[in-house]
């Protein structure tokens, strides 16, 4: 009898434990307006992936949308805004994971399977990288030299030449889901090793260095410049560095997963559950989007609104 | 794009078949899946023609067991299991788990094609077997579940890759429903969902595949009572006995009992915190009950002595002492009860923080 009681206790206990959910974010009015977007008649359920620019009028949205002939495959779709208004674009569909605008003449495009897209002011013209198998997933760069991460270990770099599959040991022998191009001609790569603390690490000028950051895991990164850049968890933390030492600042209990930074006083995070977090230069602070979508990605232009993009939302700050 | 056996191995559309795959997509979508191909266009996004390109190296009926007519399309059934498993699965990868096993998966299993023995042309001859395609598998999950533990990206993913017997009916079996024109992609994309996602925690995994070697267990016993089911049966019966020994150990070498750990702290602090504030209450409730209960009895008391005092004068005295002495055990009784409440509910309270620390 002591026995199923017992058993009864725990079961409870366990399920006590696998039921506790987190909280909803409380939204509260919102301070995010929506942009429309010319998505063709033919598309639907339209989830916007990512938004990046070269300028307030160079700035590219990569999405996935539903055709309307064929519910259940999700296209490649994009969007370029030229300063004036917004017009669908032609990025090749398998090109749509993530782009790299360097000017209004140059942007590097990628997507699955090593598929690459270069865009020069007129018309994209996409390839597949030989012997790169598989889907590139986050990309960063300048002109002529554009580096990619693939979920796997190491980056695949474009020297103006040619690609190749870079393996540093700095890298680590870790998946690689993230890289940032600093204005300084510096690269960002978040490395982890089940030994060590997270890092950052740096190639500048030919060399790779190892930053150590915190414990905690870096899924985001976001910097305007070597003194001013963001390591952010998934969930409740982020680092700070100012040119001289890493801080570490709460975030939140939510799941985030795009990030950007304007200025060492602005930066903002995007996540589950319409979840918007802005740096003041004290803290992060939420703000409310007005949707309980799962926002994608965030960017800022220089000098533009910030703009927010996930399921079925693109939103601009009021 | 076009791969050279993009045309050979596409998916076969009739109309019994593609009834079958809209159930099969409308139950998926209902129990919030999706097992619709990533896309049908090849110059769509996130096609992976990994397994068409190489689908000559990938083990099947033929070079398995000699039994060739069984390969659809004329390909080993290996190409056609994995093209529809790459295709149908990972819509929706916030995380970046499924893309790491994509991509690990094609690392893994490429590395076993280049150690194939090289033709004149210099290309890998011959297929490699079900083993290494099991080994690729199991590694592809565990590396990437490693590796989105330590960047943080998913540290709930550990659902560690099913056992080799239900992966060879996904390798040999799910394929042959292509003979009979029905598209093997969305039972394959299902099933890796439920049974195999990559995503799910070690003790939700373990859980689903329960479920399912258990309902295999009971369909097997229940043919085994007929003597011309009864083979079939015992293979039945036999396949869920084993998918729930191996699973059950693979669960357990995931962490499966960490999580267990986890959940029961999580859960006695839950409960502790309901009954420590449960008990606070109860506590001030017999606390206040007990004073108002001795409140009255004090009045009266007092009301009794009042009326003695008129009454009788001497008498009155020691009414009034009686009185007295009832309306204080009264006040000690309210006091003990109001101190014995808060004892059970501070005690109750620290007994829970106590449990739930632990």
């Amino acid at each position: 009898m002591e026995y199923r009681l017992g058993l009864v206790i725990v079961l409870a206990l366990v399920l006590g434990g696998c039921m506790k959910k987190t909280q909803p974010v409380e939204t509260g009015p919102a301070e995010w307006e929506p942009i429309a977007l010319p998505t063709p008649a033919t598309y639907r359920d339209v989830v916007v992936r990512q938004i990046r620019g070269s300028g307030p009028n160079d700035i590219w949205v990569l999405a996935n949308a539903h055709r309307t002939d064929n519910p259940g495959a999700p296209y490649g779709l994009s969007f370029h805004f030229d300063g004036k208004q917004w017009n669908l674009a032609e990025v090749p569909a398998r090109a749509t994971n993530t782009i790299v605008p360097i000017s209004p003449t140059e942007a590097w495009a990628l997507g699955v399977y090593g598929t690459v897209a270069r865009w020069d002011g007129k018309t994209w013209t996409a390839e597949k990288i030989v012997g790169i198998d598989w889907d590139l997933i986050d990309a960063a760069g300048w002109h002529d030299d554009i580096w990619v991460a693939g979920a796997g270990q190491g980056l695949v770099h474009f020297d103006g030449q040619r690609w190749t599959d870079v393996r540093p040991p700095e890298l680590g022998t870790m998946g690689i889901h993230k890289v940032f191009a600093l204005p300084n001609h510096e690269l960002l790569v978040p490395r982890h090793d089940k030994k060590d603390d997270p890092a950052i690490v740096h190639y500048a000028k030919g060399q790779w260095r190892i930053d150590p950051v915190g414990p905690g895991g870096i899924v985001l990164l976001a910097a305007t410049g070597p003194r001013d850049i963001w390591a952010i968890g998934a969930k409740n933390h982020s680092y700070h560095f100012d040119g001289f030492r890493w801080s570490k600042f709460p975030t939140s209990d939510g799941y985030y997963i795009g990030a950007w930074a304007t200025s060492p006083t602005e930066a903002y995070i995007v996540g589950e559950h319409g979840e918007v977090l802005i740096w003041d230069g004290l803290a992060w602070k939420r703000s409310p989007s007005g949707t309980r979508a799962r926002l994608w990605t965030v960017f800022a232009p220089p000098g533009g609104k910030p703009i927010i993009g996930g399921d079925g939302v693109l939103l601009q700050k009021k | 794009m076009g791969g050279p056996n993009d045309a050979a191995l596409a998916e076969p559309h009739t109309s019994h078949g593609d009834a079958i795959n809209r159930g099969i997509n409308r139950f998926t979508e209902w129990t919030g899946y999706s097992s619709r191909r990533v896309t049908d266009d090849p110059n769509g996004p996130r096609d992976n023609p990994f397994y068409r390109d190489n689908a000559q190296h990938m083990p099947g009926w033929g070079n398995t067991f000699g039994l060739d007519f069984l390969d659809p399309h004329g390909l080993p059934s290996g190409a056609t299991a994995q093209d529809r498993a790459t295709n149908y699965v990972g819509q929706n990868d916030p995380t970046g788990v499924w893309a790491g096993i994509r991509r690990r998966l094609v690392e893994n299993e490429g590395g076993y094609i280049d150690q194939l023995p090289r033709g004149p042309d210099g290309r890998p001859q011959g297929n490699i077997g079900f083993g290494q395609v099991y080994q690729a598998h199991v590694d592809a999950y565990n590396a990437e579940h490693a590796d989105a533990h330590a960047s943080g990206r998913d540290t709930h993913a550990a659902n560690s890759f099913v056992d080799p017997a239900s992966f060879a009916l996904a390798m040999y079996g799910a394929p042959l429903m292509e003979h009979l024109g029905i598209n093997a992609g969305p039972i394959t994309g299902a099933s890796i969902d439920y049974f195999n996602d990559p995503t799910d925690s070690a003790t939700a995994g373990w859980a689903k595949r329960m479920g399912l070697a258990g309902a295999e267990i009971g369909a097997g016993a229940l043919m085994m009572t007929n003597p011309v089911t009864f083979l079939p049966g015992l293979a039945t019966a036999g396949l869920g006995a084993f998918g729930a020994g191996w699973n059950t150990a693979s669960a357990i070498g995931a962490g499966m009992l960490g999580e267990w750990g986890d959940a029961i702290g999580d859960g006695a602090q839950a409960v502790g915190r309901g009954i420590s504030s449960g008990a606070r209450a109860v506590g001030r409730g017999i606390s206040t009950a007990a004073t108002t209960v001795g409140n009255v009895a004090s009045d009266v008391g007092h009301g009794i002595a009042d009326a003695g005092r008129s009454a009788w004068n001497t008498a009155g005295n020691v009414a009034s002492s009686v009185a007295d002495t009832a309306s204080n055990a009264w006040h000690g009784a309210t006091d003990m009860a109001g101190r014995a409440g808060s004892a059970v509910s501070g005690a109750a309270s620290s007994a829970w923080n106590t449990v739930s620390d632990w």
